[in-house]
């Protein structure tokens, strides 16, 4: 039997690590080099998933859509958004108005695929420093995820933290919204 | 042999180059027809996702589209890249996606080649600026949150010590040693302040102490301030002359703090080592007590200011600043 394929949107503002996660996720790499995305890169990526109810394990082919980041084509995201099971929101633990933008982005969910799963990850948390100015955005986006309903993942594409779960976690959430 | 139809010739032409490429599929989103040479492996009655799973999630849309023809806006995906991305060197394309009237939905597929390359272009120098105008925007908001903190600092000197200090001194006359206390500890908020203020005047100026410091003046205002108190030597300052750089009120008033807090027959030396302008304050007597006095920290915090240090020895202070190399 053919697996499911479910499509799966990453969004966010432009260099906020949306292609490493990917790309940390799917193949195991991570490069320091900021390459902007144009369009949308879209990879295949099986796995297996746990059913958060049933304890099944379910075999999934996410279809993962890496979107150009930036507010400036939010029209084409309307298009690029059509079908999805559900999204990623990702904001910069080094830029709080990342954070502020992820209100955007999820309006835009919510108007086209209103009530799917989606999960906020903050990103870069491995340049975490302690300072004030970090640990206000930190607050920030937890408070952001608790306004908006949404749980937050805090990950390091570069380190890895927190990457398998947070895909594992969204396509559960997607495999209990199907029941 | 002139062509019967120029225009199927020229088609044909660019669908055997797979500079378009026409799938047709149903409202199952099954292929029902191919042409072109990107897609000429595509298998007829296959699901198209099977091919391009970038439509995987769009059956809803495709069949839409199949069943109430040109109602439908197409859909236009304008790059694409399957597998990975532009780095990978992967095949991006554009798709685009409308009603076929009465014959299923028709698919676009052209692949992004060199104008791709440079919209990337684009949007990576868009990014790159934009980012950087964040880091701009962030160091400004950094430096008015510094020059804020240096006004409460300047506010709390004035109004949080020196006044209080000067009504204490005023109805401490009479008390000497009262009253003594109260002017040493304004005299200590003054400098500060004189400090501070020399100091901000110099970030404000960039921070960055590039101009030379007149030597032989500045050892000459000593001689004037502190006539009869010091003998001042300088028979080195020709080789130091232009290579110390920075503001000559701080470096005046590091040196200076330190001399009117030393005790004993005191002589100003300038000379140059380990290419470094020195002056050492020779003849102190309470090198200890100095330890203790805030004049102290006022002279290091001033010669801080000019990369150069202060150092006490048991009957000397030492100030060092750093020569800038000869040209």
């Amino acid at each position: 039997m053919a697996n499911l394929a479910q499509k799966v949107c990453i969004v966010g503002e432009f260099s906020v690590g949306k292609t490493s996660l990917i790309r940390r996720y799917v193949r195991g790499l991570f490069s320091e080099d900021y390459k902007a995305t144009l369009g949308v890169n879209c990879y295949n990526h099986a796995g297996q998933f746990q059913h958060p109810t049933t304890g099944e394990t379910h075999s999934i082919n996410l279809i993962l859509w890496d979107i150009e980041g930036g507010q400036q084509k939010s029209s084409m995201l309307n298009t690029y958004l059509i079908g999805a099971s559900g999204a990623l929101l990702i904001a910069d633990l080094t830029r709080p108005e990342t954070i502020q933008a992820v209100d955007h982005y999820f309006n835009l969910l919510e108007s086209v695929i209103p009530g799917r799963p989606k999960v906020l990850a903050l990103n870069k948390v491995d340049l975490m420093d302690g300072s004030p100015t970090m640990t206000q955005t930190l607050a920030m986006a937890k408070a952001k995820a608790k306004a908006l309903g949404l749980r937050l993942v805090q990950t390091s594409a570069s380190k890895g933290n927190q990457v398998p779960e947070l895909f594992a976690g969204l396509a559960s959430d997607i495999l209990r919204l199907r029941d | 042999m002139q062509p019967s139809n120029p225009i199927q010739l020229a088609q044909e032409s660019l669908l055997n180059a797979g500079i378009i490429n026409v799938v047709i599929i149903d409202r199952g989103a099954m292929i029902q027809a191919v042409q072109g040479a990107l897609v000429a492996d595509w298998d007829v009655g296959q699901p198209v996702t099977d091919q391009l799973y970038v439509l995987a999630g769009m059956e809803a849309l495709i069949m839409a589209m199949a069943d109430q023809g040109t109602a439908i806006d197409p859909i236009e995906l304008p790059a694409v890249f399957l597998g990975g991305n532009h780095e990978d060197g992967d095949l991006g394309v554009s798709v685009r996606m409308s009603a076929l009237d009465g014959a299923g939905v028709l698919l676009l597929l052209r692949p992004l080649e060199a104008d791709g390359a440079v919209d990337q272009q684009a949007v990576q120098q868009h990014n790159d600026l934009a980012l950087l105008g964040g880091q701009v925007a962030k160091s400004q908001t950094q430096a008015e949150l510094n020059m804020t903190a240096r006004e409460t600092l300047f506010d709390t000197l004035r109004w949080g010590f020196r006044a209080p200090l000067s009504k204490l001194a005023q109805a401490a006359e009479g008390q000497e040693a009262l009253a003594s206390l109260a002017h040493d500890a304004l005299h200590a908020v003054d400098d500060w302040l004189d400090l501070l203020s020399l100091r901000t005047q110099l970030e404000d100026e960039d921070g960055l102490p590039t101009e030379p410091i007149a030597l032989a003046s500045l050892m000459d205002g000593f001689r004037a301030s502190f006539d009869g108190q010091i003998s001042a030597s300088d028979d080195s300052i020709a080789a130091a002359s232009g290579r110390v750089l920075g503001s000559a009120a701080i470096l005046s008033k590091g040196i200076s703090s330190i001399l009117r807090a030393a005790e004993g027959s005191l002589s100003l030396v300038f000379t140059v080592e380990n290419a470094s302008a020195v002056w050492t304050i020779r003849g102190v007597e309470n090198g200890s007590a100095l330890v203790a006095d805030y004049r102290l920290e006022l002279a290091r915090s001033a010669l801080m200011s000019l990369a150069g240090s202060v150092s006490v020895g048991d009957d000397r202070v030492v100030f060092s600043v750093p020569l800038k190399a000869d040209a």
